[in-house]
Formats: C-alpha cells, sequence, structure tokens
C-alpha cells in the first residue's frame, strides 16, 4: 500500500500524459461539398504557397504503378515542403524524414472532396518524442492553416 | 493492492512503448544503394515510384547535406487492399523507404507501420502484409 501511495504522482502523471497524447487524432481532415477534384486541387496549392510552403509535386494515388490512362481519377496525392523546416527537423530528429515532404490526399466523391493528412503532432507522440512535439504542433497548426484556406 | 499498481503501471508502460521501424544496411553508396534497391524491389512485385532526392535539393538551397534520400514504393494491389479495408490507409502509399548515407554504408528503414495497427484496428492484416512484404524487400537488400 505504502508503494503504491508511493508511486501514485508518478502513475497519474503517466495517466495523464497518456490521456493528452491520446488527444490528437492520426487524421487531419476537411471536406469541401460540391467541388471537384481539379478545382480543389487548385484552391489547395494556392494556399500552400500563400503558407510559405513550396508545392512539389502532384500524383495520383497509383501513379506509375499502372498506365497513366488506368490511373484513379477519384484519389491524388499533392506532396509539399518548406525547406527551411525540412533543414531544421532532419537536424533535430532523422526520423523526421518519415513525414517529409507534406503531403494531402485528395479523395473525391459524390458530394465532394475529401482532404486528408497525417498528423504530425500524432507521429511524434508515437515516437515518444516530446522535443519533436513543439515543431510537430506547429507544423500541424500549419496543415490546418492550409486545409481551412482550401476549404473556403 | 499490490497487484493492481502493478497491472497499471505495466498498462501505462505498454501505452509508452515505441515500435521500430525495419532498418537494412549495406556497403554502397546512394546510387548504388537505387540500384540494389531497384532489383529487389523487381523481385518482389515492387515498383519504384519516385526518389525524392532530399539532400541534393537542401545542398542546391544552400543547406547542410542530411544524408538522406526517400523512396515511394508500392503494388496496385495495395492501392485496392487500401480501398477495400480502410481509406485511411491510402495516406501511408505509396510506402516510404528513407535511404541514409552512413559512412561507405547505405541503411533504407521504412514507414513505422506499426504504429498505425492500433488506430486501423480494422486494417490490422493489410498493415502486416505490407509489413512483411518491407522486412523481406529489406533484407534481401542487406543480403545482396
Amino acid at each position: 500500500m505504502r508503494l503504491l501511495l508511493k508511486a501514485l504522482p508518478v502513475l497519474l502523471l503517466s495517466f495523464f500524459i497518456g490521456l493528452a497524447q491520446a488527444a490528437e487524432p492520426a487524421l487531419l481532415t476537411r471536406f469541401v461539398p460540391d467541388r471537384s477534384l481539379d478545382e480543389v486541387s487548385d484552391t489547395l496549392k494556392q494556399a500552400i504557397t500563400s503558407h510559405n510552403f513550396t508545392f512539389v509535386r502532384e500524383q495520383a494515388i497509383d501513379s506509375r504503378l499502372v498506365p497513366v490512362d488506368w490511373e484513379a481519377k477519384s484519389v491524388r496525392i499533392v506532396y509539399f515542403c518548406n525547406f527551411n523546416m525540412m533543414d531544421a527537423a532532419l537536424q533535430r530528429d532523422l526520423r523526421t524524414a518519415q513525414i517529409m515532404p507534406c503531403r494531402v490526399t485528395l479523395i473525391e466523391g459524390r458530394q465532394g472532396v475529401e482532404m486528408v493528412a497525417v498528423n504530425p503532432a500524432w507521429v511524434s507522440e508515437q515516437w515518444n518524442a516530446p522535443g519533436l512535439q513543439p515543431h510537430c504542433l506547429q507544423l500541424k497548426r500549419d496543415y490546418l492553416a492550409i486545409l481551412e484556406e482550401a476549404a473556403l | 493492492m499490490k497487484m493492481p499498481g502493478t497491472v497499471l503501471a505495466l498498462i501505462m508502460l505498454s501505452a509508452q512503448v515505441v515500435a521500430a521501424p525495419l532498418s537494412a544496411s549495406r556497403a554502397g553508396n546512394m546510387q548504388t544503394a537505387l540500384d540494389d534497391l531497384s532489383t529487389v524491389l523487381l523481385n518482389h512485385g515492387y515498383t519504384l515510384v519516385k526518389v525524392q532526392p532530399v539532400d541534393q535539393a537542401l545542398v542546391k538551397r544552400g543547406f547542410a547535406d542530411p544524408g538522406i534520400r526517400l523512396a515511394f514504393v508500392g503494388k496496385e494491389e495495395q492501392v485496392r487492399q487500401a480501398l477495400a479495408s480502410d481509406p485511411a490507409l491510402l495516406n501511408l502509399l505509396p510506402l516510404r523507404l528513407t535511404l541514409e548515407d552512413d559512412q561507405g554504408r547505405v541503411r533504407i528503414s521504412s514507414d513505422d507501420l506499426a504504429m498505425w495497427r492500433e488506430n486501423l484496428p480494422s486494417s490490422v492484416e493489410v498493415l502486416q502484409g505490407w509489413e512483411d512484404e518491407l522486412a523481406a524487400i529489406l533484407s534481401d537488400y542487406a543480403g545482396q
């Protein structure tokens, strides 16, 4: 009993850290109703540029896996990056290569287009890398700002 | 009283366990590593979709060379699997490998797919299948 009481603050701290970690969703999503994939792709690329990121490339989800004519028309990937952030991130931790370059997946349905990105703050939680978390939270905010602007 | 405390501590510790990505290393430089990797990928029915020369892109802009390149790899079947299992899996495709220049050797690491298994419980088998294939690819790369 005494041992448990001694360990209680540590256990409670771990518990609340765990709760805080669970708060980050794995994916960041925004749905854009009544617009085509091409339209959302265009506004997304404008939002990328206006937030000081560089558009890298755009491709179908199955690009180079099937002949060009057979590529999926309804799922597209848009890649982008910020070279200053890329350099700083790699100097901090080479694992950040796993979230490079930045990426949004566009999925077109009957009602509109879903924009989806992997949440970098969730990834750094999974790595148990508290030193990276403030930077990943900033990148998450950048993603959300870009998605918001693209959805306008 | 000891037992619940121990169980609680174990549960909390297990939540903090960090899964490691798959990794393999062999002697060579970036170019030979990419050549070797391309051959191994073909043998496993994979396609090298794109190489992202992060090292060259950063050096060209005046930054230090991180000695990193990214290779995006995949199979058509994986897109079908993702659509059938959980569209969230599309965010992992094409699969990413990180090539790291390490003093005369090049280490190739996969993304950590294990961390997605908890998040996408309905896709555990699909993820495990992809992970097994990447493990075989990296094993062949190391043993070439």
